[in-house]
């Protein structure tokens, strides 16, 4: 997450439909003029067949021949205004649609469904049939998200509209949210208020100062060419809908304030206009102004009610419902408990961070032996004949050739190529492989798999099996020795080497153990059912005792893995990291067919990389802070993220993104740790252990 | 080692030791009864009774698989729909989650597993018994509790017995299966075992209000 504090906020939320009043405007067939080109250009939809379209705006002659485009037969425009601009109508005129000006829909006729409008014009009254009724009216100015802020909207008589009121600082507004303008003065307002906040910040440079005046005197000339209408008047007394979240009719609204609720903000709360699901965008503007007509004042006496939060619904359940938040407990969790660890929560899962110290742990693993409680990792187990084929195609190296008894490193990609997850994959039979994600992916990977799965004929069939599997990591030169004591598995260097997969029991619990090591030491990861949590614990730490076994924690497992330079997916890698820069390049497998992401590794590769992911050192104890950036002449080009005191190495050990250029054996790197220098050494190499000897021994 | 010692757990464990539960067996850590067995069934008569279901056995199958399997041991049966029967000398309860989808329960476990009838299908099964928790909330209010913390419609004509469907449960995917008792509601609910904990104090939470109180296995067997 991103959390940016700006000198200055441009807003620009731009500006919304209103709704016209006349009876029977809730019918079916009744559509603003933006929904009604979405359903044409973004659904390939024909809203209607035939249509006629209200509006008191040039907006209206643009939709009608937007509708026209389409393939809509327009019937007539019905322009409010006596005299719209000369030239609005030269598309609309060509199409061979009608056009009535100073005219007003009375009603839209129709059983369930809209069947025709009756129209009052300045001759006589007209029936036209239809069964679409686009109101495009001109739109007003959203002005929620301000009104939050403090500032309050002011009505412009000249304009009829409420606007950004008096200004709040360090806040300034730009484009629609001001009142309509032509497109050319909305382009215009937008440079405006950015050189004017550029200014107000320092950052302007010599750029001339904003001419703000000779702006708001042509906008001005604009607004004077176009008059306005009222949108509340209405001459006919059937049922028109101010609010049609609520329900609330224009008679609604004339009882209430025949009873007395004849203040704006009591009106609201008596009628609930505006408090539906829409938080008032479609009747704010609306009910004040009709508000305002009804008691024989201006919308400027009467203003507008107050804008609170949400700007978008939310369900009250979720403000005000039970406290109903999931928690995870791990089959050992009481173990774990008894040992009173400091706790961490890790999505919905409680894990033990530390348990006695990060020095004690760590120095465990290294020289003696230390346990984990892996069972967070995401688990899914994925069989069929297609099975091999499958994790082929979702990752960009290969597991069809996996042997059975193997296990692979495996890093999954979208179709963009940024790294999604890893784990590791183990194949247990010809046709069936036990796959890990990461603690917090394992839903999204669930899936992914299942919508790749869909629609296909493969024979593959994926299992979440993640609370079926407790898991164990048991770690350090001694951890041989001890599963050797607990299971009858030959487990010797010869027949269990690195990256092996086997299946037996252990305590004579069943468990498959892979020999894979993410914290750098000779490792064995057991999973098995989950119901034998706190009885495999229990053996493995009284068996251990002889081998001095001493459980450690996430925190220790986090520098143990720092020690290695072994990546974690989403904290060393971000929504925009690719393979090749973040050192994984040896996994793809380029030659392959097919697989996701392929296309766009090839365009990374023309490329060329720009950043790198290495490991790097300080002298010193300072740590630098995760998220802090890597500068050079003060200028931020990458950053870190992750860093630790590792106390077995006696020294502070890192990683982050810097320039590709920079990404060399021993370079120099500045980090900017609390807005002062800290000088840092790359090292492209893992910290302990380079060569594996330890991992593979 | 003796391989025979090894003991299963319920994920409950701990909530039963704070409530005095006996066991099973000494393998086995499941509630048998709290303080009386008779109150236990007395209460649920009454109001109602959640208990932890367990060491249940439970296969899903997925695929065409599930359908060959569905067939063996109860043929014609609709997606959404329980047969409880007693296929090669041992009870299985199958629940048709999907065309593609089954669920077996075993309820008396078995110590070769898996019955051989289900042939062909066998390979394709998978074990989830420790993975998902079973509890069992039974009473003349079960219903009512679970609407507190499910949004979908249980009434009798939506859900009625023998029918099983997933929904959410207090906020998390769950298994919902209607097998009454003796004319008793009974529903059981499954729920991924690190949830459990958390779903049976939400449930007892909620409950509370409708008389509901755990109760052992005995409870839930004189029923019968």
């Amino acid at each position: 997450m991103l959390r940016v504090r700006p000198g200055r906020v441009i807003v620009a939320t731009g500006a919304a439909e209103r709704p016209s009043l006349f009876e029977g405007n809730d019918l079916p067939g009744v559509m603003l003029g933006r929904g009604a080109l979405r359903l044409a250009r973004l659904y390939g939809v024909r809203p209607g067949l035939r249509a006629v379209v209200y509006t008191d705006d040039d907006r209206g002659w643009r939709t009608a021949a937007e509708l026209v485009a389409a393939g809509v037969h327009v019937a007539a425009v019905v322009d409010q205004r006596p005299a719209p601009n000369p030239d609005a109508g030269d598309r609309v005129a060509s199409a061979g649609v009608e056009v009535l000006l100073g005219a007003r829909v009375l009603k839209a006729q129709g059983s369930g469904a809209l069947a025709g409008v009756t129209i009052e014009t300045p001759d006589e009254p007209r029936t036209i049939s239809c069964d679409l009724l686009v109101v495009a009216n001109r739109l007003e100015p959203v002005l929620s998200l301000l009104a939050q802020n403090g500032l309050r909207p002011a009505y412009d008589t000249g304009l009829g509209e409420f606007v950004p009121g008096d200004s709040v600082p360090g806040v300034g507004v730009a484009g629609d949210v001001r009142g309509p303008a032509a497109a050319d003065l909305v382009l215009e307002d937008g440079s405006l208020a950015g050189l004017e906040a550029a200014q107000a910040l320092g950052f302007a440079g010599d750029a001339p100062a904003p001419d703000r005046a000779a702006w708001e005197a042509r906008r001005v000339a604009f607004l004077a060419a176009r008059p306005t209408v009222d949108p509340t008047r209405s001459p006919t007394s059937g049922k028109q809908f101010v609010c049609v979240c609520e329900d609330v009719t224009t008679k609604d609204i004339k009882h209430a304030i025949a009873e007395g609720f004849d203040s704006l903000e009591t009106l609201k709360r008596y009628t609930t206009v505006t408090m539906g699901p829409c938080q008032g965008k479609m009747c704010h503007g609306l009910a004040a102004r009709l508000h305002a007509s009804l008691t024989g004042q201006t919308p400027a006496d009467t203003g507008l009610t107050t804008s609170r939060p949400p700007y978008q619904p939310v369900q009250l359940g979720i403000l005000a419902g039970p406290h109903l938040s999931p928690v995870r407990r791990t089959a050992m969790h009481s173990r774990h408990a008894a040992l009173n660890p400091t706790w961490m929560d890790m999505g919905e899962w409680k894990r033990p961070l530390v348990y006695t110290s990060i020095e004690a742990e760590t120095r465990a693993v290294h020289e003696a032996v230390g346990l984990i409680d892996v069972s967070t990792l995401g688990k899914l187990d994925v069989r069929g004949v297609d099975a091999g084929d499958f994790l082929d195609w979702l990752h960009p190296n290969r597991f069809s050739d996996l042997r059975v008894g193997r296990v692979r490193y495996r890093v999954m990609l979208d179709d963009a190529g940024i790294i999604l997850d890893d784990g590791t994959v183990a194949r247990l039979s010809d046709d069936r492989f036990l796959l890990t994600t990461t603690t917090g992916n394992i839903e999204a990977i669930d899936q992914w798999l299942k919508w790749w799965l869909a629609g296909t004929d493969r024979d593959v069939q994926v299992t979440n099996v993640t609370s079926e599997l407790a898991a164990l990591n048991l770690a350090g030169p001694r951890a041989r020795d001890l599963l050797a004591k607990l299971t009858e598995l030959d487990v010797s260097k010869e027949t269990v080497p690195y990256l092996a997969a086997i299946e037996g029991t252990v305590a004579g619990v069943p468990a498959i153990v892979l020999r894979i090591g993410f914290v750098g030491e000779l490792g064995f990861e057991m999973h098995f059912p989950a119901d034998y949590g706190d009885f495999l614990w229990d053996a493995i730490m009284e068996a251990g005792k002889e081998f001095e076994v001493q459980p450690f924690g996430v925190e220790a497992q986090r520098v143990l893995r720092l020690e290695k330079q072994h990546a974690i997916v989403g904290q060393d890698t971000d929504a925009l990291s690719q393979p090749y820069e973040a050192g994984m390049a040896w996994l793809v497998k380029a030659e392959k067919p097919d697989f996701i992401g392929r296309d766009a590794l090839a365009a990374f590769v023309q490329e060329g990389e720009q950043q790198a992911l290495v490991g790097f050192e300080t002298d010193g104890r300072i740590v630098p802070h995760e998220g802090e950036a890597i500068t050079r002449h003060g200028e931020p080009v990458g950053r870190v993220t992750s860093a630790k005191w590792s106390p077995y190495l006696s020294k502070t050990i890192g990683m982050g993104w810097v320039p590709v250029e920079d990404a060399k054996e021993g370079a120099t790197i500045t980090i900017r740790h609390v807005g002062e220098p800290l000088p840092a050494t790359v090292r492209l190499k893992a910290f302990y252990d380079p060569e594996g000897l330890r991992l593979r021994s | 080692l003796n391989a025979t010692l090894r003991i299963r757990r319920s994920p409950l464990a701990a909530r039963h030791v704070a409530l005095g539960a006996r066991w099973e067996s000494e393998v086995s850590h499941w509630p048998l009864a709290y303080a009386s067995p008779d109150q236990e069934a007395a209460a649920l008569r009454k109001g109602a009774g959640l208990n932890d279901w367990g060491p249940v056995d439970k296969y899903l199958v997925k695929g065409p698989a599930a359908a060959e399997s569905a067939a063996a041991v109860a043929p014609g049966l609709a997606s959404g729909r329980i047969a409880s029967t007693d296929a090669g000398g041992q009870a299985v309860i199958l629940l048709r989650l999907a065309q593609d989808e089954s669920l077996f329960v075993l309820p008396f476990g078995g110590p070769a597993g898996l019955p051989e009838f289900l042939g062909a299908a066998r390979p394709r099964m998978v074990d989830l018994s420790s993975g998902l928790s079973s509890f069992r909330l039974a009473g003349p209010n079960a219903r009512r509790i679970l609407e507190e913390l499910c949004p979908v419609d249980l009434a009798d004509a939506v859900v009625p017995n023998l029918s099983v469907l997933q929904a959410p449960l207090a906020n998390i995917h769950s298994i919902l299966a209607r097998i009454d008792h003796a004319g008793v509601p009974v529903f059981a609910l499954f729920v991924p075992r690190d949830l459990a904990e958390y779903t049976w104090d939400a449930l007892l939470a909620s409950g509370k209000a409708h008389g509901l109180v755990p109760v052992g296995g005995r409870a839930l067997d004189s029923l019968r």
